[in-house]
């Protein structure tokens, strides 16, 4: 699966528009992680678990928006754009969508 | 480039999980979890405590912001002088050292706590139902009892323990902070059964040493028993052993050290005191 | 006593908060289906050879939801243990889809929609930092054009 955040595929010729897919998720670390951050703060610094945090929940959002697209008969997605925010406390929220296409 | 568009039949933005039997799972994970915890930490208080001195405690709860521990100023009522004076003639008796102050709190609670720090709150409802010194004086002796067997600093160090840990890992305003924090209040301060029969005996003790005989001891239990479906009295219920067996107690315990009954001291408050409560343009109206 | 009402809003936050969810996916997606017929797409351009535009103009939809008691409770005991909350989850998905909804909505007669961007925030954070409730904004620009034969 071709994933941009360009308006095409270099290269590719694009066929079919599917219309809109996106992918989100809300996901929280264990309590003790989140003790663990707050314990870093007073140092600063990188904090390692929520890193990985949004990481994951970056990967999780992306594969949801693949499988979007792979049910709906498409093989790319372009012009994907990200957006976060918070709803919960100590969760990460990731949003993430394009249009899914079919490419040649 | 055409547009060809298509429903999708599945979800794939939401985790397709029962939420009740998730909460179950949740619930039931938080509360092992917790129950651990207490448990661990508790057998750690308890360790703690022998070693914790008076001069400390008072140093610890006295002079840092427990914030659910600091009694109301305005709750002064003469009739706690009468109070004080009482604590520190049984504490003479028991020949503890260590100062208590007695705090008399408006409230209907039926009850009385020993907190940590020195500090007695004897809330008005339980004083109310008191119709001899001797009664008031058993109760004084108990909770003295409970100083003197460290369980005021058990039964509020594992709520406390309970308390920073939630708050500390849900922050101070969260769900579970808020369902927890019931536990903490002090008209609930919970002791176990062994520790309230132990504090009877010292009550018993103080008793016949300052009066010479033990009446009016159990006065005050059997006009509980006998009020038994009032709600009033829950509190009381709630945190101390079934009645009639703590009845029984008291007399075996009376029984085996061969001490007398006699007649009651009346429950007099002084007249300077009185004339405080009841000041005398109430009576008289210009 | 505090227990008691707990308990209470548990149930009540339950029994409406499924009963509410369950209705407004069921709306969802039958408007869903009404309006498969508006091309929409993130993309700047717009699809395919367009007739003579007519009007091109900003339209946006937008939508607060809050998550009932029971979820919140969940949610919370969720955060303890770290994984997906999926009672946000359903939160988040249908305040998407509602905002996009009303969006289309708004301009029903347009060709396309083209240039489609999603915004979230949450707004009902009160004092004691609450949570709970979410604001979808989804803006796009909608494309009229004139009638062709085709």
């Amino acid at each position: 699966m071709f994933i941009t955040n360009t308006e095409e595929i270099h290269g590719k010729n694009i066929t079919i528009c599917k219309g809109v897919v996106s992918g989100s998720t809300v996901r929280a670390k264990h309590a003790g992680r989140d003790i663990m951050a707050s314990i870093k703060n007073i140092f600063g610094g990188e904090l390692a678990g929520y890193t990985e945090l949004l990481s994951e929940s970056r990967d999780e959002a992306m594969s949801r928006m693949k499988q979007q697209a792979k049910q709906m008969g498409a093989n790319a997605i372009v012009n994907v754009r990200f957006s976060t925010s918070s709803v919960a406390a100590g969760a990460a929220e990731i949003y993430v969508y394009g249009t899914a296409v079919v490419v040649e | 480039m055409r547009y060809r568009p298509s429903i999708l039949k599945d979800n794939h933005n939401i985790s397709h999980t029962q939420p009740l039997k998730e909460f179950a799972t949740l619930l039931g994970g938080i509360l092992t979890f917790l129950a651990l915890s207490y448990i661990i930490l508790g057998l750690l208080v308890d360790l703690a405590v022998a070693h914790i001195s008076v001069a400390m405690e008072t140093e610890l709860f006295n002079h840092t912001p427990f914030s659910f521990l600091t009694i109301d100023p305005d709750s002064f009522d003469p009739r706690q002088q009468k109070l004080q004076q009482l604590t520190d003639e049984l504490r003479a008796c028991l020949e503890m050292e260590r100062q208590i102050t007695v705090h008399l709190k408006n409230s209907d609670t039926v009850n009385a706590v020993a907190l940590p720090g020195g500090h007695i709150v004897f809330f008005t409802g339980l004083l109310d139902t008191l119709d001899s010194e001797n009664s008031l004086s058993f109760i004084l002796g108990h909770e003295l009892g409970h100083f003197k067997n460290r369980d005021h600093l058990r039964g509020l160090g594992r709520g406390l323990v309970l308390m920073t840990i939630a708050s500390t890992m849900t922050g101070p305003n969260s769900v579970l902070t808020k369902l927890l924090t019931p536990t903490l209040q002090l008209s609930q301060a919970n002791y176990s059964q062994n520790s309230e029969t132990k504090a009877d005996e010292t009550g018993l003790n103080s008793l016949n040493c300052y009066y010479g005989h033990v009446g009016g001891a159990t006065i005050f239990f059997e006009s509980l028993a006998s009020q038994q479906s009032d709600n009033k009295f829950r509190h009381y219920f709630g945190s101390h052993p079934q009645i009639r067996k703590r009845i029984n107690a008291i007399r075996q315990q009376a029984e085996k050290n061969h001490y007398t009954v006699k007649k009651l001291t009346p429950l007099l408050f002084s007249e300077n005191s009185l004339k405080n409560l009841y000041p005398p343009e109430a009576d008289h109206p210009p | 006593m505090e227990f008691i009402i707990f308990i209470c809003l548990l149930t009540t936050g339950y029994f409406f908060g499924s009963w509410a969810e369950k209705k407004h996916y069921k709306s969802i997606v039958e408007r869903e289906q009404l309006y498969l017929y508006l091309p929409t797409t993130s993309s700047k351009k717009p699809l395919g050879k367009l007739a003579p535009v007519k009007e091109s103009k900003l339209v946006t939809g937008s939508v607060v939801v809050s998550v009932d008691y029971f979820k919140r409770v969940l949610a919370g005991l969720r955060s303890f243990f770290g994984g997906n909350i999926a009672s946000y989850e359903t939160l988040v998905d249908r305040a998407r889809r509602e905002a996009i909804l009303r969006m289309k909505e708004s301009c029903p007669s347009a060709t396309q929609l083209i240039n489609l961007r999603i915004e979230t925030s949450s707004i009902a954070k009160g004092a004691k930092q609450q949570i709970g409730s979410v604001e979808v904004l989804a803006y796009g620009t909608a494309i009229y054009c004139h009638k062709t034969k085709g």
